[in-house]
């Protein structure tokens, strides 16, 4: 699903959370899985509204599901800035996508003046901690993936914007 | 005062939003919270992100002290929300 503005990401939740329902989590994993897939979104528009670089805009939601490894995938994509568009200017030294990416998953910020910077985090332990899963986070040139055995990072093709997905693994 | 979370929304999302419900608290507690506490009642919500949750309650614990803030009839997956945005803040 293509969610142009903010306000349709919220008004979808809903029904993304009763897609997850139709996937087989159960109440709490699909609370929580909504929850990851509402702030990788929220961080879509947080970072990219006003400094869209084409004139495609917005969240693309994707999910698709395992039955038989009980594994749901979910991707939320953007054709905005990425993460060294979003960071390079509180941090104008970074050097990479790939360090871009490292440090916006430290909780580190690009919106100046802000307490902020979690949602990312809580991305990355929920689906490590709660649902055995993997954080893949792929923005310009940069492709970072987390999970139980650590951070592995690569230089890969370059995409205008972010696709940030975290697979689950659900009971 | 006891202000029930299922009125904003069942999902609770987004930074934007809970700005939004934290001035209507303000205005619908109108001085409330200098005798009682600010009830939070979770009854009914199925989501909460975190960055809502961050929000609306550093705003409202700005505003009355922590002391202040009940957050009260939360499912497990809204205090799993809470334990980690109070795991961040800290």
């Amino acid at each position: 699903m293509h969610c142009v503005f903010r306000d349709e990401l919220d008004a979808r939740l809903n029904k993304i959370q009763r897609i997850f329902a139709h996937f087989g989590l159960n109440e709490v994993e699909r609370s929580m899985a909504t929850s990851l897939v509402g702030e990788l979104g929220n961080n879509v528009f947080d970072h990219n509204d006003g400094q869209w670089p084409t004139s495609v805009r917005g969240a693309i939601i994707l999910a698709q599901m395992n039955p038989q490894k009980r594994r749901v995938e979910v991707v939320v994509a953007d054709p905005g800035i990425g993460f060294s568009g979003s960071l390079k200017a509180l941090n104008p030294n970074i050097a990479s996508d790939v360090d871009a990416i490292k440090l916006g998953l430290t909780g580190v910020t690009g919106r100046v003046g802000e307490s902020r910077g979690q949602g990312l985090q809580i991305v990355q332990n929920w689906t490590i901690e709660k649902f055995a899963g993997t954080v893949r986070i792929h923005s310009g040139r940069g492709l970072v993936e987390i999970d139980a055995n650590g951070q592995r990072v690569e230089t890969v093709f370059p995409i205008v914007g972010t696709l940030a997905s975290f697979m689950v693994k659900y009971k | 005062m006891i202000i029930q979370m299922l009125k904003f929304n069942t999902v609770l999302n987004g930074r934007p939003s809970a700005k939004e419900a934290a001035s209507r608290i303000q205005q619908i507690i109108n001085g409330s919270a200098e005798r009682e506490n600010v009830v939070l009642d979770f009854t009914g919500v199925e989501v909460l992100t975190p960055s809502y949750a961050d929000e609306l309650l550093r705003t409202l614990r700005e505003k009355y002290g922590i002391d202040k803030i009940e957050i009260i009839n939360t499912s497990k997956a809204v205090v799993e929300t809470l334990k980690a945005v109070a795991a961040l803040v800290s």
